[in-house]
């Protein structure tokens, strides 16, 4: 194995002191802080450290922690790999890049900083998941976003393989006529962004089965991938699978994970054991005990995310507790919420809390659901009748949520 | 009313124009019409369907550049809109759905014609504004009016148009006037985007008021007065 140059590996050393130092003071993982340094000590460190080794880079607006965990354990399956766990900027990934016992790296990647990453490791693999509204006082426009990632198609000279979501269609119009893509369609509840034809703006006509096509030439292609009601299927034929993780979106989320897994010359039916197995990621999906109540967490981030879980709520009876902030990590404009079928929790016990439980309860009241408001999470979950909860936070409150219930992820 | 005692609300093209939850101000205002007791049906307008000539109140939302331009040459096919603008019918625009009724506006690098309601000429603009919006009322009788903001347009008004409000926190219309918005008639803009009445009743119920011809009873909603309340004290702090 090639090691990284001496001056990579005294910027690792000395941003490893420091995570530890930052852990030591429980400020966290620490991960971020280090890479910081590593990244000031050494600008160049990342492609460094990551050398020949194959890397696969997946973003997308949902759908990135669980799918880069999906593929992390479908790879290990027969090779060493090591991921980032969501500190998604260029810092977050110097501490599994630094893995050097890894032969496969897999990295999770905020939108907008992918050409960058994909360019400076040379990236085998791109998986292209999904784009929504999320964040847009940060991100400003969606289509933006596409296209950064469809001018980084067109320099892209080097082997690198796009999996992509076939039904999303500003990820089609974003990988353009880019010649090394394959397929996948998972299904895609959230239509509210793609109106309009990414291409030439015309109003796009979808047919009943979901496909869809333009006057100007821009089509669904057709996937290699697909789901039903049993499993996956590929060009290895049907791969059955039951999920530990729940929804539809984790279904779609295991067939981009298996996609990658025959890209990289693993069998599907070798892969999909270990994804099964997954039943929680960073925190996500765990069920909590709150005095004797199995509080199920899940991370809800934008309107895409929200509409996706409480299509999976409307199938059970549990009790809910929507947690609302809006700090910088969380995007700070509420608005999304009128975007949201919050309309779907009517009928149960509904607890609105967090920063901005405010404009949650008016949402609800207008969406005719009846509720409680409740300062805090904990305090939500205490005045809910027996039985078991189901928790929707944002960013930011997922994670104060996590700390209040002694969630280790 | 246009449709006898029901009050009909046009929600346009809200797959195109509606970026920002635009589509919660056709809720606020069926709610604050029914606790008056008046039956109000909101009118989903997808593109393809005929503007309605004959609804009470008409929305505009916001949306990214193609979808503005889009949305524009949609509303100007149809000519429904300019038809309500000129029977007073009740327009409420919001950030790109305000540059479109202006003469002019910026999408793609290009300029673009409005439908040259309003005499409003926006232009490219930076910073990009981003954030709470806090202003004072101008052209109507309002009280202080809360929002948010996120646009990359500079709007200047006409002589003779006359702005939603004066700015306190945030940029606004943002061509260094002061102004926010426009008011004309029974049209309202402004660039407090998505579903700004929300946090702004008293606006629902201007708009409501020039619906029904006559204004509204006192409503009593102190979860609303709460936000305001939350809301205006976070900006001003």
């Amino acid at each position: 194995m090639l090691r990284p140059p001496l001056r990579t590996q005294a910027a690792v050393a000395v941003g490893k002191l420091a995570s530890r130092t930052s852990q030591m003071l429980g400020r966290g993982h620490g991960t971020v802080i280090g890479g910081n340094i590593t990244l000031k000590l050494d600008p160049g460190a990342l492609q460094s450290l990551v050398g020949k080794r194959a890397v696969t880079v997946i973003t997308g607006t949902n759908g990135k922690s669980t799918t880069t965990r999906l593929v992390r354990e479908a790879l290990g399956s027969t090779h060493k790999t090591a991921s980032n766990r969501g500190a998604n900027m260029p810092p977050g990934l110097i501490e599994a890049a630094a893995d050097q016992s890894a032969q496969e790296l897999v990295f999770e990647v905020d939108e907008l900083y992918v050409p960058r990453v994909v360019e400076s490791t040379r990236a085998s693999i791109l998986v292209l998941l999904n784009l929504s509204r999320d964040q847009l006082d940060r991100i400003t426009e969606i289509r933006r976003v596409a296209e950064l990632w469809r001018s980084l198609l067109t320099r892209v000279d080097w082997k690198l393989t796009v999996i992509a979501n076939a039904d999303d269609p500003l990820l089609v119009w974003a990988v353009g006529d880019y010649a090394s893509v394959v397929w996948v369609s998972g299904g895609y509840r959230w239509k509210e962004d793609a109106a309009l034809c990414p291409n030439c703006s015309r109003v796009r006509a979808v047919n009943a089965d979901g496909t869809w096509t333009c006057e100007c030439g821009l089509n669904r292609p057709t996937a290699t991938w697909t789901l039903d009601a049993t499993g996956a299927n590929g060009p290895h034929g049907v791969t059955p699978f039951t999920l530990g993780l729940p929804g539809d979106f984790n279904r779609s989320n295991a067939l981009v994970a298996l996609a990658v897994a025959a890209e990289r010359g693993i069998d599907p039916a070798t892969a999909i054991g270990p994804i099964e197995k997954v039943v929680d990621v960073s925190g996500r999906y765990v069920t909590a005990d709150v005095d004797g109540r199995a509080v199920r967490l899940f991370l809800a981030k934008n309107p895409a995310s929200w509409t996706e879980l409480l299509y999976l709520l409307s199938h059970e009876n549990a009790s809910v507790v929507f947690v609302l902030n809006a700090r910088i990590a969380d995007g700070q404009d509420t608005s999304w919420l009128w975007d949201v079928p919050f309309e779907q929790a009517a009928g149960r016990a509904v607890v609105a809390a967090g920063d901005r439980r405010l404009d949650l309860a008016y949402r609800l009241q207008l969406a005719n659901v009846e509720h409680t408001v409740a300062e805090s999470a904990l305090a939500a979950i205490k005045n809910l009748p027996p039985g078991p909860v189901e928790l929707l936070a944002t960013y930011t409150a997922f994670h104060d949520v996590l700390k209040e219930l002694h969630v280790e992820w | 009313m246009s449709n006898g005692d029901r009050l009909s609300i046009a929600l346009l093209y809200p797959t195109v124009l509606g970026l920002y939850g635009d589509r919660g101000n056709a809720s606020v205002l069926a709610h604050r019409a029914k606790a008056r007791d008046i039956d109000g049906e909101i009118l989903v307008v997808d593109p393809g369907t005929p503007v309605p000539e004959h609804a009470d109140i008409y929305l505009l939302g916001g949306g990214e550049d193609i979808a503005q331009t889009t949305g524009c040459e949609l509303l100007r096919a149809d000519g429904g809109l300019a038809r309500a603008h000129a029977r007073h019918a009740v327009i409420f625009a919001v950030c790109a759905g305000m540059q479109i009724l202006g003469t002019s506006f910026p999408a793609d690098g290009r300029v673009v014609d409005g439908l040259g309601l309003l005499d409003i000429v926006t232009t490219p603009g930076s910073p990009r504004a981003v954030g709470e919006l806090l202003t004072e009322a101008v052209g109507v009788d309002l009280p202080t009016m809360t929002g948010y903001e996120n646009h990359g347009g500079r709007s200047r008004l006409g002589p003779d148009l006359k702005p939603l409000g004066r700015v306190v926190a945030g940029i606004g219309n943002g061509v260094d006037d002061g102004t926010e918005g426009a008011v004309l008639g029974h049209t309202l803009a402004t660039y407090m985007h998505g579903p700004a009445l929300v946090r702004n009743p008293a606006m629902a119920d201007l708009l409501l008021g020039w619906a029904v011809g006559k204004g509204l009873p006192p409503m009593d909603e102190p979860l609303v007065d709460a936000l305001r309340t939350e809301r205006l004290s976070a900006v001003r702090k």
